[in-house]
This record gives C-alpha cells, structure tokens and sequence, in this order.
C-alpha cells in the first residue's frame, strides 16, 4: 500500500489490475529506495509500514469520497481472477518446492541477500569489495536481494526457502500487469501463455533473475506500447515503472533501458504526433509521472554512485582499455563475429524461427492492409538493439566461450520476450476491437 | 475436409523440420506427416470421383496448388522412405549411465544426431541425475586430408578418441573448461568414442573441430554415422537430407497457399455462416484466425532447441504438466511442504559433502578467518559455497587456518587442527 502514498492511481483511470501492480511496483521501488539510505532494515520496514498505513487510509478515502470516476465502474473478472490465482499458486509451490540450488541463485541473488540479513543493512561494512567474493558480481543491483533479506528478517532466521519468497514478491505484480491486457481474444492467451509458460518453470522459479528481467521488461514494452495506441497516463507509468524495476534486477537491465530509450527516439522522430520534446514536456506537467520517473532512475543513480565509492567493478568496467582491444581483436580475427551470431541465435536460443515468424506476421498484416501498431515496431527496434547490444558486449568479454556457455541463453531471453510481445501487438491488431 | 488435412499435414511437416533443425529427439515423427499427406490425398482422390458434386469453378481453383503440394509432399516423402537406406549421418550411439564411471549397463541407448548439452538433457527427460556419465560411440568421416585439431568445451570432464588414439584429454571434475588435441586424418571414415561425465552443478558439453589451424566449428551432424561408411555415402546423406530440408519448405509452402485457396472460397464462407462461428466475429477475416491460430500454436507448442543451462522455449503443454505435477505433490506433503519453509536454520545438507565438512569445523573451532588450499579452490563451485556459507567468517590469504584435502601435502610447521572424511582442518603459524 505504500506505493499508494505518492501516487494516488485510484484517481486516475486505468485497468483495476494495472492500478493494484502500479501501486505494489511503486512499493518495491520505495522500499528499494529506504534500503538504499542504509538504514537498518528495522527503520526500513517501520518507515514502510507506516506509508502503508497511509496507503490504506488514502485508499479508504479516495473509494469513500468517490473521487475515483472510475471506481463504480470496476467489475469483477471472476475468470481473470481465477487465472491469476492459478499462476500465482503454482508458482508459489514451485518456488518453494525446492531449496537453493542453482549457481546465480546460491553464488550470486541470495548470497548478497544473506550479506545483507547478516549486516542487518544494505551498506559498504558488509565487505562488498571483499576479494574472496568477487566471484558473486557485487556489483549487480540488489533489488531482489534486499527483499530477500527483509523477508528472512520479518521471519528472524535464515534458511534455503525463505529468501525466495523475493520471488514470489516479484511475480505478484508481474501477473496483474499481464492482466490488464485482457481480452476475449487469442493474441491475449497467447501473450499470457508466452509470458507464464513459455519460458519453463524454472526461470521464475529457481532464483535466477533472468526470467524477471526478462518478463519486467516484457511488461515495459507492453505498456509502452500501449500507451503508444491509446495515450493513457496509467500506461506510461507502467512502463516507465517496469523498467525501473528491471534496471534494477541486473546490469542487463540498463542495456534494455538504453534499448528502449533508443527505440523510443527512433520512433518518436518517424511519428510527428510522437515527438521526444513534446513528451519530454509533458513530464513537467505530470507529477505523477515525475514522481514514478524519480523512483525509477533514483535506485539506478544511487547504486552506481555507491559502486564508484564502494570499489566494486565488473569484467567489463575494471579495464576499459582492454575490452577494447579484446573487442576490436574479435572484430578482425574472421572467426568471433560469425561465431558469437550464430551462438547467440542458433545454438543459445531458436530466436531466429520466432525472429521468422514476426517477419512472416508483420507481411501478412501488411498484406491485411493493417499499419503497424506502433508498440509492435518499438519491441522489435528495442529488441534488436537489445541483441546488438549483447553482441558486442560478448565480443569484448574476457572469456567469450565462457560466458556464451554460461549465460547465453539465460540473457537472450530478454530479447526473445520483446519479439513476443511484437508478435502480441501484431496478432492483436488482426483482431476487430470490440 | 482437404484444407484441414493440409493443414495439419502441413504442421506436421513443419514440426518435423523444426525438430530435424534442433537435431534432438522428434516432436513430430515425419512418419506421422507422411500418412495426413496420404490422407489428404485419398481426400482429393474422392473429391474427384464426386466430381459432378462438386462446382467446376471450385475444382478450377484448387487443382493447381493441390497438385503442386501434393506433389511436394510426394517426393519429400519417398526422400523421407529412402533416407535410411544410406546409412550415414545418422548420428552416435548414446550411451547412458547413472554413474561416473560408465560402469554396468546404461539405464538407455539412443541414437544421438550429435552429441551436445541440450541432447543429454533432453534425453534425462529436461532432469538429468546429480552424477552421471554418457559414451557416444560411432564413427566420424572426413572428406579431406589434413591435421584435425579436436577441442572439447566441458563442465565436468570428456575426453575424445580418434580411431584408438586420445586425443583430447578433459577429464576430471572442473567448471568450464576448453581443453584440444590434434590428429592427423586421411580421407576416409575413423573410429570415435566421446565419453562425458557430470559430477554434479553445471552441466555443458560441447565438441568442435578445425582442420589445418583454420577456426574452429562444430562438428557437424552429417559427419557421425553409427556404422563405417565412405565419404561419397556420407556426402550423399548430406544431399538427401538438404533436398528434405527443400522440399519440407516447399511443402509447407505449398500447404500454406493451398489452405489460403481452400478457406477463401465461398463455401468455406457459407459454411462458417451456417455454423455461426463468432471467431469470424471478432477477426477481421477467417483467414486472419487461422493465421493467428498456426502463428500462436507454431511458437507456443514446439519446444525449441536451447542449447544451454536450462531448458527454454519448453513447450507450453509440458511447463503446464511440470507446474501442476509439482503443486499436486507439494499439496500432498503440505505440511513438510510448511515444516521447510518454517525451519529456522539452513538445510546444509544441499551442500557439497566438503564444504559441510568445512562449516563444521569453522563453527566448532571458532574460526573466523580462514584459507583452503589450492586444490579446494580449484574446484569453483565448492569453493564458493564455502565463501558464501560461510560469511561472515571471511576467506583471507594470510589467515592461519587452513583448509586442506585429506592426504594433500601440508607444510612441516602446520598442525593437524581437525580432520573430516574428505577435508582437514590445519593450524599454520
């Protein structure tokens, strides 16, 4: 509830799911803020119950006092409902079905989480730049770790399950999200079934963040795209806020933030109605939308000043100079270029049928006489920029077979998912809107 | 009738593409392609004896595109009949065991189109055991002369052997780890055994070749045959199957054009009418349903190949089937289910026999900083579970206690501290 505090969404209109994720993300943006101070986790929770309180007395007034329009004209979606219950409840026996197994999960997610619980803060005396932990990237943002360390705190102990309860905290809102897009049509159980099951299980599951990220960004992109063909304000804070989030699961994050930015841009300049000043503009008159904006990039800004001060680098940031001798020694070796292309597209992931389908979807839409929607062409832009994106930094990473073994698959399916959600718009689009 | 019999021909046609591009196990058996084609043949074969039934204008239409995709179907099914017969690229010989020393009989064989991380785990059913070996035996065929260089990319151990010779040594438990050898091959076909083991953690397998110091590729599947052969046979194989790569495509071209004749005729309109479809309600045509419908199934129900740590794009159906197969069993045991989560103190026991073994003797004796030997580091992923169990007892190069592996050398001054079944505690002032 204290994601209500600042910004109110009842009095806005907007899906009642969209609403209820907004407000749940807004949370974990504040409560990744709070954390962010370095206060002890005490003060963090007792500020956040407090907003929360304040939550529900604003929510209280606001339904009593009627100044949400929209609130009478809310209806029960029993059968999104139940759909909702059934994913969440699945997930959440999956979740807790087995302990901590997987390496990012142990060596990286919960191990920051457990430094976190053992300091009782999220702060430099926890030894992040310790060299004997430099195998667990403290530099990644600790978004989902430091919920992991509230929740073992509220429980007052530490065991393999409780930390990944973060998960489940993340899912929540993620499953409303995806709701909001309901429609009796099947580009919408597509989009659910691509989004929930398409992946595996164990993406959400075992406690690797990539699955998250991949689906916030999803979410992001769904919103933008959204807000591109209907202009709602609830849709522009979704997007913005879902990338906030996903900026802050891993460093990937931020190269799909940078993606979508771009895209944006690209579009933006193609579409008159869609220029980046103009929008730029309408930031100030919102402040809603500073609001959801300052939450968003904050953490981002925060975490980056803490690295520089705390020490912490990655394989990339620690010695530029030879990252770019590495990158341009692959360029001209004849041999990495087609080698990390064809890993990333060919043996990593299939995305080159899924990449063949949006092409053969995107003629057949053109041959319907239908234009594009505008959110269809801006999660194909911002997913391959994305994969661009990942291709050079494969490239000038310090082992290339090493990390293509390892994470190849795992960060692709951030681009996997952009291209879905594409293929979500243009398959919505060959629909009669009701 | 025809149309739908062309299209789920056609599907099948493409599933059974889709799966020989992953070269795995088939999701759609190309047997059962052939036989929807042969009934969708049988279905022209009477639609022409009804002949007079039926309006010229509607036999117009669909004569050309149904000949040309049966005809497609045709020749792609007898390359299909007579594929076999060659006897080449057909893969290795998959051995699978339950243990880490190819010991006994396997628990299966199969025939593997290449050897690969994705393959092994498809064939553990997407859940291979925490210890287990694999042997691929076959024989591998060369076209030119020239030094082969072989490498291996493992996580545990494989080794490879070239016509009786080792030629790639990457045994041992490890994490990721590259390890080549060089063989020089005549033109001709050779003997070849590739053996992995997994001790646990990270599971990835992968095997690529160079010839004359040229980059390095992966070997490719029309190179492994389970029987020796030549390299025109082998080279033949490789033909056939490209032409039942071609005429696939053709195929389901084919399939795609006809299906777009037989659902834009007027009957096909009469008959949704009659039958008040509201799917036509609310598409902006019948064409743009189906489409939809064959995009949607195309990509949600194939499982595509991954190729890497853990299963992705797994189809639908099956996440389904896992996630409602774990809630069911977890609702069963709900009270354990409950007790875990409700249990104060880590399950240590999900860690490696050593780092428990490390824990305890930290906590026993009050260590707060330690060091482990270099053989304990060697092994990353022990080596970081004892890091990160351990915290905040901090890991520190100048610490005096040591953590060495039972009959490792130690230096004259350490004392023996503790000692466990596989690590030892010592004291080095």
């Amino acid at each position: 509830m204290m994601g209500y505090v600042p910004t109110s969404f009842l009095r806005i209109r907007g899906p009642l799911f969209e609403q209820v994720a907004l407000t749940l993300s807004v949370g974990i943006l504040i409560n990744y803020c709070l954390m962010l101070t370095g206060q002890p986790m005490t003060r963090v929770l007792g500020a956040g119950m407090l907003l929360g309180l304040c939550g529900v007395w604003m929510v209280y007034r606001d339904l009593k006092v009627g100044s949400a329009t929209t609130v009478g004209q809310f209806k029960v979606p029993w059968f999104a409902l139940c759909c909702i219950g059934y994913i969440l409840i699945v997930y959440y026996l999956a979740i807790f079905s087995e302990p901590l197994l997987r390496w990012d999960a142990r060596s990286i997610w919960f191990f920051q989480a457990r430094m976190i619980w053992i300091e009782g803060a999220l702060r430099q005396q926890s030894g992040w730049n310790h060299p004997s932990i430099e195998f667990s990237h403290p530099d990644y943002p600790k978004l989902v770790p430091a919920i992991a360390a509230q929740l073992a705190y509220l429980r007052g102990y530490w065991n393999e399950f409780i930390p990944k309860g973060s998960l489940f905290v993340m899912l929540v809102p993620l499953t409303l999200w995806i709701f909001s897009f309901r429609q009796k049509s099947a580009s919408f159980v597509f989009l659910v079934l691509a989004f929930f099951f398409s992946l595996g299980v164990a993406w959400l599951s075992n406690g690797l963040m990539d699955g998250y990220l991949a689906l916030y960004a999803g979410v992001a992109l769904l919103s933008c795209g959204r807000y591109l063909s209907e202009r709602r304000d609830t849709d522009l804070y979704a997007g913005v806020c879902a990338l906030g989030i996903a900026a802050n699961i891993k460093n990937e994050g931020l190269l799909f933030g940078l993606c979508l930015v771009i895209a944006f841009l690209i579009i933006g300049a193609a579409y008159a109605d869609l220029n980046p000043v103009a929008l730029a503009k309408s930031v100030r008159r919102d402040p809603r939308l500073v609001t959801v904006l300052v939450l968003s990039i904050a953490p981002t800004i925060v975490w980056t000043f803490y690295k520089s001060a705390w020490g912490l680098q990655n394989d990339l940031t620690d010695n530029p100079s030879a990252v770019w001798a590495r990158l341009l020694n692959r360029l001209s070796d004849g041999f990495s270029l087609q080698y990390v292309l064809n890993y990333l597209t060919m043996r990593a992931t299939s995305i080159w049928v899924v990449i063949g389908l949006l092409a053969v979807t995107a003629i057949f839409s053109a041959r319907q006489r239908l234009t594009l929607h505008r959110g269809a062409i801006v999660a194909a832009t911002a997913s391959a920029l994305y994969m661009c994106g990942l291709y050079v930094v494969y490239l000038s990473a310090p082992s290339l077979t090493f990390h293509l073994f390892t994470s190849a698959t795992r960060t692709m399916a951030t681009a996997s998912v952009a291209i879905f959600v594409s293929m979500f718009f243009l398959l919505s689009a060959l629909e009669v809107k009701t | 009738m025809i149309t739908l019999t062309a299209a789920i021909a056609g599907m099948l046609t493409a599933g059974a593409l889709v799966e020989s591009a992953a070269g795995t196990t088939r999701l759609f058996d190309p047997r059962s392609a052939a036989l929807a084609w042969m009934l969708c043949a049988c279905l022209a074969g009477v639609a022409m004896a009804m002949g007079p039934r039926i309006s010229p204008d509607t036999v117009a239409r669909h004569r050309r595109p149904l000949a040309l995709l049966l005809g497609a179907a045709l020749v792609w099914i007898l390359l299909g009949v007579m594929r076999p017969a060659l006897h080449a690229a057909d893969g290795l010989v998959g051995e699978y065991f339950t243990n880490s020393e190819w010991n006994g009989a396997p628990a299966f064989s199969a025939a593997d189109p290449e050897p690969s991380t994705a393959g092994m785990r498809r064939r553990w059913d997407g859940v291979p055991p925490e210890r287990f070996s694999v042997r691929w035996t076959g024989f591998l065929t060369v076209g030119r002369s020239g030094m082969y260089t072989f490498a291996t990319t493992s996580d545990d151990g494989s080794q490879l052997i070239v016509d009786n010779q080792l030629v790639v040594d990457n045994t041992g438990p490890h994490g990721l780890r590259t390890r080549s050898g060089s063989i020089r091959l005549d033109r001709g076909s050779y003997a070849v055994a590739l053996r992995y083991v997994q001790y646990g953690a990270a599971l990835v397998l992968d095997w690529s070749w160079s010839l004359d110091g040229s980059g390095y590729s992966r070997v490719p599947a029309w190179a492994l045959s389970q029987r020796r052969t030549t390299y025109a046979t082998a080279l033949s194989a490789r033909i056939v199957d490209s032409a039942l790569w071609v005429f696939g495509i053709v195929t389901v071209l084919a399939a795609a054009r006809y299906i777009r004749v037989g659902l834009s005729g007027e009957e096909m309109g009469r008959w949704a009418a009659d039958r008040r479809l509201e799917v036509t309600a609310s598409y902006r045509n019948t064409e743009s349903l189906v489409f939809s419908v064959l995009i949607i199934v195309a990509i949600l129900f194939m499982p595509w190949e991954d190729g890497g740590q853990s299963p992705f794009y797994s189809s639908v159906g099956g996440t389904i089937r896992t996630l409602n197969g774990t809630a069911v069993t977890m609702l069963r045991r709900f009270d354990a289910f409950q007790a875990d989560i409700n249990k104060p103190h880590s399950d240590e026991s999900i860690l490696p026999i050593r780092v428990q073994e490390m824990l305890t003797m930290l906590r026993g004796h009050g260590v707060e900083r330690y060091r482990v030997s270099e053989s304990i580091e060697a092994d990353s992923w022990g080596f970081q579970q004892i890091v990160a169990s351990a915290w905040p007892r901090k890991l520190e190069k100048e610490a005096k206690a040591e953590f060495v592996l039972n009959g490792e050398p130690v230096l004259s001054n350490c004392q023996l501290v503790d000692k466990q079944r596989e690590v030892s505690l010592v004291y080095c002032p």
